[in-house]
């Protein structure tokens, strides 16, 4: 059963939700109506699970235990069983909160994969694996690409497989921040997204629904023929570097979260990963102009 | 005990019988108490894989490539360090997690821990601590207060921490603060040499005393469930048939038979042994206080699913065991002015213990 098929007395505070997200499936356990609301429209076309099934990841997400704070500015706290791995912020931000909370699962328990940090792409034969630092704009080209046709794998959390090399679609909601929300929302009035959360430590936030297709093919697995590295500088023409291989290794590296924790199998997968690859570092502030170029790259 | 995971541990036949949702907390509860990779052992030992769903399976396995690169890490960094203290003549013992690697124990199945232990003579503490500072070790941050309060009263000074790879070691110069008015010179204790390291580690049943002595002085239990299996393990190993009664006559002898009574009490009622059990049942009925409010407290730690208690008599038994570990840690006259001062700081320990969780979230989204 789909999430959207869920009846609405289910998607309220004090019910358990279980769902597959991916190769993931989890359950929320919330005090925060909000974030039901949100999960609902969407993650709407995911599946719901039932109660007796097995879950990766018991998230909670609860107000805090102090009697005060339950009336004065209340607060969310995120717990994935008995740990706590972030300081409590605002009840406003709760359903931001269990996407960050869900990458940091993710993140940090499933090596499986080699995890990197960063937006996965593809459309005939051309997948681009696009690692990048916050502020490179990586979300905005990515949000732009599959509302225009590129397939979304994933926007923050990259996964290649360590057994096959290829990377595992995710088809989460890709997060924006600040003016990106107005660019993407500009551009395609018509995409699903959360209520805008304002003054986060990110800034404001928006979470966009991945397009049905990419929920449609989240079993299909992709090899990554490309790794750009975007960067946005304001005022300047598109300008383009191919890396080497072993820039692009070291890069990766970089950006990876488990690396150091899988040894001589992270080792075979990222050589493997690199093995021929095209890499290339990107400028550019013109984001049409970018859309371009990433249209003309080929397998 | 109705805690899951102990079960399974003690009788991990039992897992045929587990429903989906049980094993989302099995999963869930082994990872809080870093309980993963020690059951996936047991399973094994068993021959009980077949009953693991597959799901189930890949957070075992994940919990075992973390432990196997942590040994590969531990290895070295105690390599490292035994040749830097030995080189300046600084004899020096492993404690604990980072022990039972370089013995290859079955202690080291699966256990999952965060710093180094070394222990030194008081004497040299300075000039091991400096040594270690040769290697990139430093203390994070020391106010004047924390080296007194760790330098005077404690057990061991304020974690090193390596400035590139993160690596903490807690330096001891003894295995109970000094003053606890039970301590007693660390020399007493036995030791043995490491084949491979320039490095000596205590003793098997050396090694139940100092763990079991940490755990029933403690009064916070982020992971009991994995200590008290720790022990269990650590007194499987003494291959010896009288191995409680040997125990019973060292903790006699260090004066350490409070907290070495209480520890086996748990061993021997779970590892099953009746008669055992009851001659240490009836040890620890001879202290009114222990046995009628410190073991049922025990009796809630050990049973608990989680760390998080709601009851109002769990609520108890955890605040009971917070007041008991500061009371033995600690004379009355040094200990108040402590917990007011500790009281005061906390608010601003917090805030900057925030700031550093805000920058692991701030790199994701």
């Amino acid at each position: 059963m789909k999430i959207k098929e869920l009846p609405q007395s289910q998607l309220k505070k004090g019910n358990i939700l279980k769902f597959d997200v991916g190769p993931f499936s989890v359950s929320v356990d919330s005090d925060f109506d909000v974030v039901y609301q949100e999960i609902s429209k969407i993650y709407s076309e995911f599946t719901a699970l039932p109660d007796n099934s097995f879950v990766d990841f018991e998230i909670r997400l609860r107000t805090s235990k102090s009697f005060i704070r339950r009336f004065v500015r209340k607060q969310c706290i995120f717990s994935l069983g008995d740990n706590e791995p972030f300081t409590p912020i605002g009840a406003s931000q709760a359903f931001p909160m269990f996407e960050w909370g869900l990458n940091w699962c993710i993140s940090s328990h499933s090596h499986q994969y080699l995890i990197v940090h960063a937006a996965v792409i593809e459309k005939e034969g051309v997948c681009i694996v696009m690692p990048a630092p916050p502020g490179s704009g990586k979300s905005t080209l990515t949000a732009l690409l599959v509302y225009s046709g590129w397939r979304l794998l994933s926007d923050e959390l990259t996964l290649i497989d360590t057994d096959s090399g290829l990377i595992q679609p995710l088809a989460r909601p890709i997060n924006l921040k600040n003016q990106s929300i107005d660019v993407v929302q500009n551009a395609f009035p018509n995409a699903i997204h959360s209520d805008i959360v304002r003054d986060t430590h990110k800034g404001d936030v928006c979470l966009f629904k991945a397009p049905d297709s990419a929920l449609q093919n989240i079993n299909i697995k992709s090899k990554a023929t490309h790794v750009i590295f975007p960067k946005y500088v304001v005022n300047t023409d598109i300008y383009s570097e191919a890396m080497s291989q072993d820039k692009v290794f070291f890069s990766v590296i970089e950006n990876s979260f488990n690396y150091n924790i899988l040894g001589l199998s992270g080792f075979n997968t990222l050589t493997n990963f690199v093995d021929g690859i095209q890499g290339y570092s990107l400028q550019y502030s013109d984001n049409s102009a970018a859309i371009d170029w990433f249209e003309s790259l080929q397998s | 005990m109705s805690n899951l995971l102990i079960s399974i541990y003690n009788n991990p036949a039992k897992i045929e019988h587990l429903t989906l949702d049980e094993w989302s907390k099995v999963v869930t509860h082994g990872r809080d108490q870093n309980m993963l990779g020690r059951l996936w052992w047991r399973i094994q030992v068993h021959h009980c894989e077949e009953f693991v769903p597959n799901k189930v399976k890949i957070h075992f396995a994940n919990s075992n490539k973390f432990v196997a690169q942590q040994k590969v890490n531990i290895n070295r960094e105690l390599n490292e360090i035994a040749t830097c203290l030995s080189e300046r003549n600084i004899p020096s013992t492993v404690l604990k997690g980072a022990a039972y690697i370089a013995l290859s124990s079955d202690t080291s199945n699966g256990r999952i821990f965060n710093d180094i232990d070394i222990l030194v003579d008081k004497a040299q503490l300075r000039e091991a601590e400096i040594a270690l500072m040769t290697l990139g070790y430093f203390h994070n941050k020391e106010t004047d207060y924390d080296k007194r309060y760790f330098r005077e009263w404690m057990h061991e000074i304020q974690p090193l921490v390596h400035n590139k790879r993160f690596t903490t070691i807690d330096l001891h110069h003894n295995i109970l603060p000094l003053t606890n008015k039970k301590h007693f010179n660390a020399n007493r204790l036995n030791a043995v040499l490491l084949p491979q390291l320039k490095m000596q580690t205590l003793d098997e049943i050396d090694r139940f005393i100092h763990s079991a002595t940490h755990l029933f002085t403690e009064g916070e239990f982020p992971h009991a469930i994995r200590d008290i299996t720790d022990l269990i393990i650590l007194y499987n190993e003494i291959s010896d048939a009288n191995a409680s009664s040997r125990l019973l006559d060292r903790a006699r002898a260090l004066g350490l038979e409070t907290y070495i009574e209480l520890a086996l009490y748990f061993v021997l009622l779970n590892i099953g042994d009746k008669k055992g059990f009851d001659s240490v049942e009836q040890l620890i009925n001879r202290r009114f206080i222990t046995a009628q409010v410190t073991l049922p407290s025990y009796h809630f730690v050990f049973s608990a699913d989680t760390v998080e208690q709601d009851g109002i008599r769990q609520r108890f038994a955890l605040f009971w065991l917070y007041m008991r570990s500061h009371l033995i840690k600690m004379p009355i006259h040094i200990l108040i002015p402590h917990l007011c001062r500790k009281f005061i700081y906390n608010f601003k320990e917090r805030y900057l213990e925030d700031k550093s969780k805000d920058k692991q979230n701030d790199r994701l989204g």
